[in-house]
């Protein structure tokens, strides 16, 4: 009898272990799937922003698609070991804080697609707490892990999509960005803006008539998607005349944290800034505006966005 | 005498025949350079829109690289034989009126670049004559044969960026939207926005409140970067549980170098630039007003497909896949 139980065992691994490890190519094996994680680097959530995050499963996969936040984090990264949540509403539904310990994976058939509506970010189960010291105040980074039945699912997987709106005090949208999630593990360590244009003087720079600016500026964020290290790097700004016109150290960002700079200061105002209010750029043009191209290398792999503010716009620059 | 200048003529023939025909891998060698194309596929200048295109040459190229248009069309494309023109120039230079044939071009070195600025799209050298009948009036389309010395230094390239305008009436920008010039060829026919929100009803939809419109609503473009085969396509719209909401084939097909722009849904009853009716009753599930769900298009040629979602006071340039 034993020999029997042992002999059926045997027969029965040999014949199944295609379901135990799935061939995923470059993909994860996951228990009997294939999965890939997917990182959102910086969304924002409350003052006056709001998240949509949309992700869609294609019609042609052959399985349900399950996707599980496996990070949630504030700027401040794994150096913030309290509370942190967001308020999500998930297809309309009554909103509802969610931290990675209670947030339930969410499980789509092939067709289906998902919206979650991120409106803050919560530093305690009442979402009432401010946010500790040094914490943009509602920002947050998300990885998400995706399981498909094959490689070939995963292959044909819409990468789950962020908007961030700007909301004015009725609720209007004043502006949006998206922000499509970079799959897999991130390896970019160097990005170039080909197109910066950032007002030439102190005196011309955040210059606003009602509610325009007179000129454009940028702003740009770093989100370290490593859960380990922490990563340090450079910005330079060059003109188009192969100059190099600044270049500044960005200070050290802890493992999953970010960080988010004004190019260029504001005089007399301590918001975040990686050169001085006092900066003059160059204008050869005489337009009263600098244009030239922005170099960032960092010492890991980083997830680099970056926005112009121009009149009543708000760009979001093209990175690459 | 003449034995010594054959022998001559030989001997320098053997030597440099890298100067001749460098190897420029899957880029196409031209003269003694390698060469590539990029397209832009919808820029808008005049009209309330003005058109930036920035040049960048990466500081790590060996050596000059030369950009010259070789192609610019209004939305009629090959089927518009008459004059066509951008007005404009690099910043810092006097605008003229510029046609494929007169546009100069464009050389720069390691790390230089310029920023083109176009105001205005012409139908005849004074730029004063209307466009011809069907033609968007703001529109055009832009390819550029990019020269470098070898095929690295083309793969390093930083693609042309156009950055569309929208200004008011004092030149105040209120919109931008940036497209990456596409290189080569394009290949895509499929293509899939999965973040399409749209009022849900006729009620809904183009409502506004002051300048802001109180719901989204959708508009895309296709451009066809062929020179020689007109294009169609189908163009599908899904719920977010993947259920079929409405289907249609463009109406017409897309000429050679031509473009199309559309309202995803018409605003009132016959509004020929909407690809769906204006009637259309969108899924509202969660009875919001506004309807979720993604767009598939599918076109019979290569296409450059673009798209923006209107809501409130922001233009969003939309991701597409």
């Amino acid at each position: 009898m034993r020999f029997r139980f042992l002999l059926a065992s045997v027969l029965c691994a040999a014949a199944v272990p295609v379901l135990a490890a799935p061939s995923c190519g470059t993909y994860t094996v996951v228990g009997s799937q294939c999965g890939t994680t997917v990182n959102l680097g910086w969304g924002t959530a409350g003052f006056g922003n709001d998240s949509i995050i949309g992700a869609a499963v294609s019609l042609t996969v052959s399985a349900p698609v399950t996707y599980s936040f496996t990070q949630l984090n504030s700027s401040l990264g794994t150096s913030y070991a309290g509370y942190f949540g967001i308020m999500v509403s998930v297809d309309g539904a009554t909103p509802q804080v969610y931290t990675l310990a209670n947030s339930n994976p969410i499980t789509l058939s092939p067709g289906q697609g998902v919206i979650l509506q991120v409106t803050k970010v919560c530093f305690d189960p009442t979402c009432t707490v401010a946010p500790p010291a040094g914490a943009v105040s509602n920002m947050f980074s998300l990885q998400i892990e995706i399981l498909g039945a094959s490689a070939t699912d995963l292959a044909k997987l819409y990468t789950p999509l962020l908007t961030v709106r700007f909301l004015n005090s009725s609720g209007i949208v004043i502006d949006e960005e998206q922000e499509l999630g970079v799959v897999g593990a991130p390896t970019k360590t160097t990005f170039g803006v080909p197109s910066v244009n950032e007002a030439a003087t102190p005196a011309t720079r955040y210059v606003q008539i009602g509610s325009q600016w007179t000129l454009p500026f940028d702003a740009f964020s770093v989100t370290n998607p490593s859960s380990t290290q922490s990563i340090t790097g450079t910005v330079t700004l060059y003109d188009y005349s192969n100059n190099l016109v600044a270049t500044a150290n960005i200070p050290t960002i802890p493992p999953l944290g970010a960080v988010g700079d004004l190019l260029i200061g504001i005089p007399s105002n301590s918001t975040a800034a990686l050169f001085p209010s006092s900066t003059m750029l160059p204008n050869p043009d005489s337009s009263g505006v600098f244009h030239g191209a922005l170099v960032a290398t960092f010492s890991g792999p980083a997830i680099f966005l970056a926005q112009e503010y121009n009149g009543d716009a708000m760009l979001n620059l093209v990175i690459y | 005498m003449k034995l010594r200048i054959s022998s001559a003529l030989f001997i320098l023939a053997a030597t440099i025949p890298a100067f001749a025909a460098p190897n420029c891998g899957t880029y196409q060698v031209v003269g003694t350079q390698c060469a590539t194309n990029v397209i832009l596929g919808w820029g808008t200048a005049g009209v309330g829109t003005d058109s930036l295109i920035t040049f960048f040459i990466p500081p790590t190229v060996s050596a000059p690289v030369t950009f010259q248009l070789t192609q610019l069309n209004s939305s009629a494309g090959a089927s518009y034989t008459g004059f066509f023109g951008a007005y404009g120039a690099f910043l810092g230079s006097a605008p003229k009126v510029q046609t494929v044939a007169t546009a100069q071009p464009l050389t720069g070195g390691p790390g230089t670049g310029g920023i083109l600025h176009i105001t205005n799209v012409c139908f005849d050298p004074t730029c004063t004559a209307a466009p011809p009948a069907g033609i968007v009036p703001d529109m055009f389309s832009a390819q550029f044969q990019v020269l470098a010395s070898s095929a690295a230094d083309l793969n390093i390239l930083v693609p042309p960026l156009l950055t569309i305008r929208f200004l008011d009436s004092n030149g105040i920008v209120t919109n931008e939207e940036q497209e990456t010039a596409l290189g080569a060829n394009p290949t895509a026919t499929e293509f899939v926005i999965d973040g399409v929100a749209e009022g849900a009803t006729a009620a809904d939809r183009y409502v506004y409140s002051g300048s802001a419109v109180t719901e989204p609503f959708v508009a895309f473009s296709i451009t066809n970067p062929s020179p020689t085969q007109s294009i169609t396509g189908r163009l599908i719209l899904y719920g977010v549980d993947g259920s079929i909401v409405a289907s249609t084939t463009l109406s017409a097909s897309i000429p050679p170098l031509g473009a199309a722009g559309y309202l995803l849904i018409g605003r009132f009853p016959g509004d020929t630039l909407g690809l769906f009716p204006s009637t259309t009753v969108l899924p509202d599930p969660t009875n919001i007003g506004v309807s979720f769900g993604a767009l598939g298009a599918a076109f019979t040629a290569p296409a450059i497909f673009l798209a923006q979602q209107y809501n409130g006071n922001a233009m969003l340039n939309m991701v597409v896949f």
